[in-house]
Order: structure tokens, then sequence, then C-alpha cells
């Protein structure tokens, strides 16, 4: 026995009780209630087989795309039903899908091609991609932070930039750089691709190509001030990192809030260096070759 | 009631956003029109996404004219011989340009397009991105698309074409999300829809393969050419009917009856690789002899075991992801049981070779344009071989694309005149106010449930009159309940599934009507139109004309 409930247009949540089998899928379930209950009830389906994705919602919170999911697959035996982007205004299990679509555009989506196609495979990850809006309606950073573009575009970022024919590379990483440091590494994308993609790997890897340019900005500027701290103090250290950052003057301001620290011991002024800094400097220059 | 229209206007209306209807939108704004995409989804969950085994693409002239010939023999004679040399002609040239824009083909050594045997073809010549071809192409299309200026209007649900004098100038229908009325005047509109793959209860097509398109071109008094024939695909997922590509075939794998027998060696000399209806027909005798599997014996199995693992995810990952969960079994060490499913509708609107669609007489249409599957360009004959609908799709979606920008005819539909035809869709017909018959009034769902399987046993991919006669009669009957259906939200409801369900399956009970009608004028079999009672075999060929004026259906037959 299995109990629903699915998110209405007023607001309420219409409660059905099922007797089904538990490999049933959502999906499924979801046309037998508009066939024979409600013919009203509206959510979005189209290939039945995961590679269309537009029948992704959320059940008890987690989003999942309805036609590869079975009923049986959850702990609980109620299932909270919801549509995906819980902030647009939802009708039934349809919610808005404009700003993940929108997201795609905050770069060039298209490959601006030097004319000589690549002798050698390349298979990137986006072509998987289905465009479900998971990832981008799970993230927290794009919740709110309205000008991240958000994992699914950083994968087909990645995608361009990492294309040997792709010729504006440069300006695509101008792009990036004000992009992927919005990200805070809660890992939801990758854990909720129905897929099985890495967006958080593809924004992995523009960070990394990030810190190839001579331009500097504060995100590629914060990851050297942290390595450089680590390199030479086997640690981070707060006023090494600040100096960096600022400047010498830049960081006088905080020293006004740094006194208290200092009062209750929590930052010495006198640098401490790790015992072992130096398995951790050959360990980061392993890492570096 | 809708009161009001909300006009839009462009040069070049594509309606539909597929594979053909991205391609003749790039093509339409690169030419500098304004062009409008509207579609009913978001244009990357078309269905074209759902393409699998790859795009048939000759690299040499030599291998091009093996692949006309090979075409036109899989097609049983129902070709035209003019569109299949300009198709495959073409791929090379539609190959290249895919690739420099960024389509990833798997490449073989010398870093030219892998190709892939498929079924009825003797090189290797389909060319691959996984088991996910459609997809690849689709994201590449849409980017350049995008990069050429077209607007995308998704959501919305065209329900007529709208004529001014005698061209057509646009066409009206409902935006989904916000329950408003619109209507986009065009100076050309293209066709392109895709098939009706909705109208079988085993079909490997999406929900929205509803076959809008062709309803349309119908209502406007166009006629449908050879909508008889419907391809099965030898493999869908039991019993879904799902797709499992034929590039698994490709790949090595064999079909297997309860006997363990690989039995398609006694069918046909190309074994597994024989074309479609060889071996859809094959497995359909098979059953029907009692060698199916299951506790009804009613399919086959297909065994992937020859490939190795690495194999198997490499070049087949969604078969893999799609076994895995739907039935939980991976092809490396189970069979996938498989029954022929529907799959592709040969027939459509029909078109010359630059996209314009003919009438009855076999004149242009001023002002339509059609391409891809909801289109008859006589590329595939009576029989599609596998890997042709993408480079149809992208071939003629173009040539559409470029007749279409190069003859628009700046247009002024009569806004009364197509808010009459939208509402007159809506209006319940005056009979049905008299309670005559108390029986229960069905869901639109429950209506389309009835159709599938009114349509599947009468005109699946075996035939009979009597099988005809039956569904003709029962179709009516359903008909005249689904009539009554009284709508329980008003129409300018704001996501609307009911009446979008309502519209798509009144469009699909034409469609299987204009299908039944075709079917019993085509006498003799043809192809993957197979027929148990036929008069004599390999009888004279034709083409079959099914019109729909005033109410009524008429087929009739034309010569090739």
């Amino acid at each position: 026995m299995i109990i629903l409930r699915i998110y209405r247009r007023d607001g309420h949540y219409d409660v059905h009780q099922l007797d089904i089998k538990p490999e049933t899928k959502l999906l499924t379930l979801f046309e037998q209630i508009r066939t024979g209950i409600d013919p009203t009830f509206a959510f979005s389906s189209g290939c039945r087989h995961g590679i269309c994705g537009s029948c992704a919602v959320k059940v008890n919170g987690k989003p999942v795309l309805a036609c590869k999911t079975e009923i049986g697959s959850f702990r609980s035996g109620v299932l909270r039903i919801e549509p995906l982007n819980s902030e647009s205004p939802k009708i039934d299990l349809l919610s808005d899908f404009d700003g993940f679509y929108r997201s795609f555009s905050s770069f060039p989506d298209f490959l601006e091609p030097n004319g000589r196609p690549t002798k050698e495979n390349f298979l990137p990850e986006a072509t998987r991609c289905i465009q479900c809006g998971i990832c981008y309606y799970s993230c927290p950073s794009v919740s709110y932070d309205k000008e991240f573009s958000g994992p699914a575009a950083a994968l087909k970022q990645d995608r361009f930039l990492s294309d040997p024919a792709d010729t504006i590379t440069e300006s695509r990483l101008e792009e990036a750089v004000g992009e992927v440091y919005r990200c805070v590494k809660c890992y939801r994308c990758t854990e909720y691709c129905p897929r099985s993609l890495d967006p958080e790997k593809a924004i992995e890897n523009i960070r990394t190509r990030c810190l190839t340019r001579k331009e500097e900005t504060i995100g590629t500027f914060h990851t050297k001030a942290l390595f450089d701290s680590i390199y030479h103090y086997g640690k981070i250290n707060e006023t090494f990192t600040a100096r960096y950052l600022f400047g010498f003057w830049g960081s006088l301001p905080l020293i006004l809030s740094g006194l208290p620290f200092l009062f209750k011991r929590r930052v010495r002024l006198r640098p401490v260096k790790a015992a072992n800094l130096k398995e951790i400097r050959r360990l980061l220059e392993m890492e570096n070759d | 009631m809708f009161t009001n229209l909300n006009p839009i206007s462009c040069d070049v209306l594509v309606i539909g956003a597929g594979l053909a209807g991205l391609s003749a939108a790039a093509e339409a704004a690169r030419a500098g029109k304004k062009t409008i995409v509207v579609s009913k989804n978001h244009p990357l969950k078309s269905h074209s996404a759902a393409a699998a085994g790859g795009i048939n693409a000759a690299m040499t002239p030599e291998d091009a004219v093996l692949h006309c010939e090979e075409t036109i023999t899989a097609g049983c004679g129902l070709c035209d011989r003019q569109a299949v040399e300009i198709l495959c002609n073409s791929a090379a040239d539609i190959l290249g340009k895919f690739r420099k824009y960024g389509t990833p083909f798997r490449l073989n050594e010398n870093g030219e397009p892998e190709g892939r045997p498929f079924g009825a073809m003797s090189t290797p010549r389909t060319r691959f991105v996984g088991d996910y071809t459609g997809a690849a192409l689709m994201q590449t299309a849409f980017e350049q698309a995008e990069k050429a200026g077209v607007r995308f209007e998704y959501d919305v649900f065209l329900t007529d074409l709208i004529k001014d004098g005698s061209r057509i100038a646009g066409a009206c229908g409902i935006r989904f999300r916000s329950g408003t009325a619109e209507l986009f005047s065009a100076g050309a509109v293209i066709l392109a829809t895709g098939g009706a793959g909705a109208l079988f209860a085993v079909n490997s097509n999406g929900i929205g393969s509803t076959g809008d398109g062709c309803a349309m071109a119908l209502r406007a008094g166009l006629p449908l050419k050879n909508w008889e024939l419907v391809q099965f695909h030898p493999t869908g997922l039991y019993p879904s009917g799902l797709l499992i590509s034929e590039a698994a075939r490709g790949e090595g794998a064999v079909l297997r009856n309860k006997e363990m027998e690989a039995f398609m060696p006694r069918y046909h000399e190309k074994g597994d690789l024989a074309p479609r209806d060889a071996v859809t027909r094959a497995i359909l005798t098979e059953i029907k002899c009692g060698r199916g599997f299951g506790r009804r014996g009613d399919f086959v199995l297909l065994d992937c075991r020859a490939l190795s693992p690495e194999r198997l995810t490499e070049r087949l990952p969604e078969i893999c992801d799609l076994t895995e969960t739907m039935l939980h079994i991976h092809p490396s060490t189970h069979l996938i049981p498989v029954l022929p499913t529907a799959h592709y509708f040969m027939g459509g609107v029909p078109t010359d070779t630059e996209g314009h669609v003919l009438d009855a007489i076999g004149f242009a249409v001023p002002g339509l344009f059609a391409a891809g599957e909801c289109s008859w360009t006589g590329v595939h004959g009576a029989n599609r071989v596998g890997g042709n609908s993408l480079l149809e799709a992208t071939v003629f979606g173009r040539r559409a694309g470029k007749a279409a920008a190069a003859e628009t005819v700046p247009a002024s539909p009569d806004p009364n005149e197509a808010l009459r035809t939208l509402n007159g869709r809506l209006e319940p017909p005056a009979s049905a106010s008299e309670a005559e018959e108390t029986g229960k009034i069905p869901s639109p769902l429950e209506c389309r449930r009835e159709l599938k399987e009114i349509l599947s046993t009468s005109c699946g991919a075996v035939h009979t009159t009597i099988r005809h006669k039956q569904g003709a009669t029962r179709l009516s009957l359903l008909e005249r309940r689904f009539r009554k259906y009284r709508f329980r939200l008003p129409p300018e409801r704001a996501c609307n599934t009911e009446l979008k369900d309502w519209l798509e399956t009144d469009n699909l009970l034409l469609l299987g009507a204009a299908l039944l009608t075709a079917a019993e004028e085509r006498s003799e079999s043809a192809g993957a139109f197979y027929r148990e009672d036929q008069i004599y075999a390999g009888g004279s060929l034709y083409h079959t004309l099914t019109e729909y004026r005033k109410g009524r259906f008429s087929a009739e037959r034309r010569p090739l």
C-alpha cells in the first residue's frame, strides 16, 4: 500500500491510496491518474525512457525523473510529489523552466569552429545531458545567486572549452571566470543527475583552466593565495592570505576585526609552520606535475 | 470559448521543433527571414532526440550510388528515385556540416566518422554518436538555429492552418502556459510535426507523437499520401515497445526464439540485418508458430552476449541504461525480451523535392511546406532503411527551409476566421446535447487508450479487410462517445492539460480513421504493409492518397 500526496494547482495536496506493484514507474502512475481519475491533472512527459528529460519532479524533496523512478524505491510509504522548480508559479506538477533554459544563453552556446574537424575521438559528457533541469533546480547557489548560470550550463561550457575545434576559448574563459567561483561545491548536481553525469567535475575543469589565464580575478587569486599559504606554512594562514588578497594597505582595515581574535589567541602574530612541511610541499609539487 | 487572438507575425513559421524543423528554421533564418519555430514542447524534448542508431552517410560517390540502390531495393519499388538520389548525394555534405559545428561522431583511425552496419545495407555507412545520435544531432541543430537568430515559441499547441485566399498564411492555436489563443501569420509555413506513433498501443514513439501537422493538413483539405505504410520496428522492449536500436544488431546482437535458435538466417540472406519489414514479419511468424517466449509466447529475445561489456557500455550505453531501468537486467548477461513496435510513418503530407506540399491533383499549395516524418518525400518507399530518417530530416528540412525563405509573400490572415476555426474545434456538435446514449463518456486519455487498442488489432503489422471493417465500426462508435466529452475546466485556463489531451486525441481519431481508409484501399502487400488476405502477391505498384472532405474520408490510388 502506497500513499501519494500530489501537489495540485491551488496549493493543496491530492491524496491517493494505491495498491500497486512497487516496480511501477511513477510516470505510469501519473498517466493512470490522468486517464482514469482526473483528466485535469497536469504533468509533462515525453519519451517515456529518460532521454528527453521532460518529467522531472520532486519526490519527498528529492528530484527524480518520473519515467525512470520506481514507486518502491523510496524508504517511506508516503510519497510527497511536487513540481521541480518550487519558486516559480506552479500548476500541478508543472513549473516554469524558463530560468533554466535561459541559463544556457549566458555564454555563446555554440561551437565557433576553426573549420578543421578533429581527427581524434572527442566525446564530451555534455552530449549525454538531457537538460531535465534537475541539477539547476537542486543547486543551492542558483537559488540565491541569480547571476550563477548553474551546473548544466557549466557542463555545456566545459564541453566547448575542451573541444579542440573551438576558436573562442579566451573569451569563453573570460565569461566563465565570473561564473564558476559561484559554485559552493555541495555536489548535489552530480548526486542527483539522472544520467550520472558530473557537472561538478566540469566546474572543477573550468576553474583549472581559469588558473592558466594571465589576467587574475578574485577567484583565481583566492585559489593562488590558499595554495601559496599552504606551500609556505603547510596550513592556511589568515594573515598571509589577507595580505596576499588585499595587499598591505588593503588589509589594514581587517586588522581591526582581527584584533579580538588575537586577544583570544585564535590568531598568532608569528605564523606557525606545520611540522611535516617538506612532505606537504612534495605532495603539492606532485599534484602540480 | 476564446474571445480574442494574440497576433504574432513572421516571415517563416516552422511548426514542430524536431530535427527537420530546426534544420528548416536555421536555413530560413540564415536567408535573412524572420523565423519562428512553434512547438508544443521545448525543442530539445522533441522526439528526434530519441533516435538512436545513427545517420546514414556515404562518404564516396561510389558508395552514394550503392546507398541509393539499396534504399530503393528496401523500399519495395515505391521510392521516388529523384528524391532518393538527392538524399544519398547530400549525405556527405550534411555530415561534414554537423561535424564542423561540433557533433562528436565516433571516428575511425583515419579521423573519418566510423560506419556501423545497419539493416539492408551492404557497407557499414551509419555514422553514430554512441547510441544517442539523435540527441547529439539535435543539440548541434538547436545551437545553430539559435545562433542563426531563430525565435522559439514553445509550449504552444497549434490546431489549424489558416488560409488567406488560396494561400496558407499561418496557423492558430493555444499557448499552453497562459491559456491564450494565438494567431501566427506567416509568409510561408513549414510543417515538421513528425509522425503519429501514438496511434498504436505498442509504439516506440514519445507521448507527444500525435501527428498534429498531418491532422492540420487533412483538415485544411489536403491529402495524405501512403498513410497506411507504417513501419514496425522489429525490436521494441517488451512490453512497452520502447526502442531497442537496430544498432544492437548492427554491432552483432542476434534474435533468438524459444528454442534459442538464431532464426533470422532462415528467413533472409542478410540474417539479423535484413530490412526491418522482413525482420518484423519473421518475428511475428515465429510468435505465431508458437516459438515465442513468455507465458503467452508473445515475444522473442535479443542476444547481446556476444558483445563484450566494454563494447556495450562504449557503443550502446542507452540500451544498457534502458534495460537496467526498465527490467533490471544487463544486456551482457541477460537476453532482452523484444517485440515489434510501431515506429515510423513512411507516408504523410505529399511534397516535392523542394518541400512544397502538393494537393490531390499534384499542384504545389502556395505558402505550405513540409519536411521530416510528417511528409512524404518518396525516399522511404514502402519500407524505411534504418538511419535514413535522420538524414531525411536534415536534408529535406534544409531544402524546405531554403525554398520557404525564397518564396515568402506578405500575408494577412483574417483573425476572425481564425477565431471561428479555433472555437469551432472546441464546440460540441449540436447532437451532443441530446442524451440519446447514456453510456459512460470516456476521458480524452481513456479514449486514446481505446483508440490505440482498436488500431493495434485492426491495423497493426498484419492487415485484413475484415479487421479494417471491424476497426472502422468501432472507431466511429468511439468517436461519437468522444464528441460528448464535457470539459471540466474552461479552455482559457492556464496549463489546461485536459484541453491539450482532447485536441491531441481529436487529431489521433482523425488520423486513425484516415489510416483505416488508406489501408483498405491498398489491396496488396508492399514492404512494411502486409496483407494476409491479398488476392495476388507482387501486384501492381501504386500510391494511395487519402482525403478528408465534409466529414468523409476517401482514398484513391495514384500511379507511381
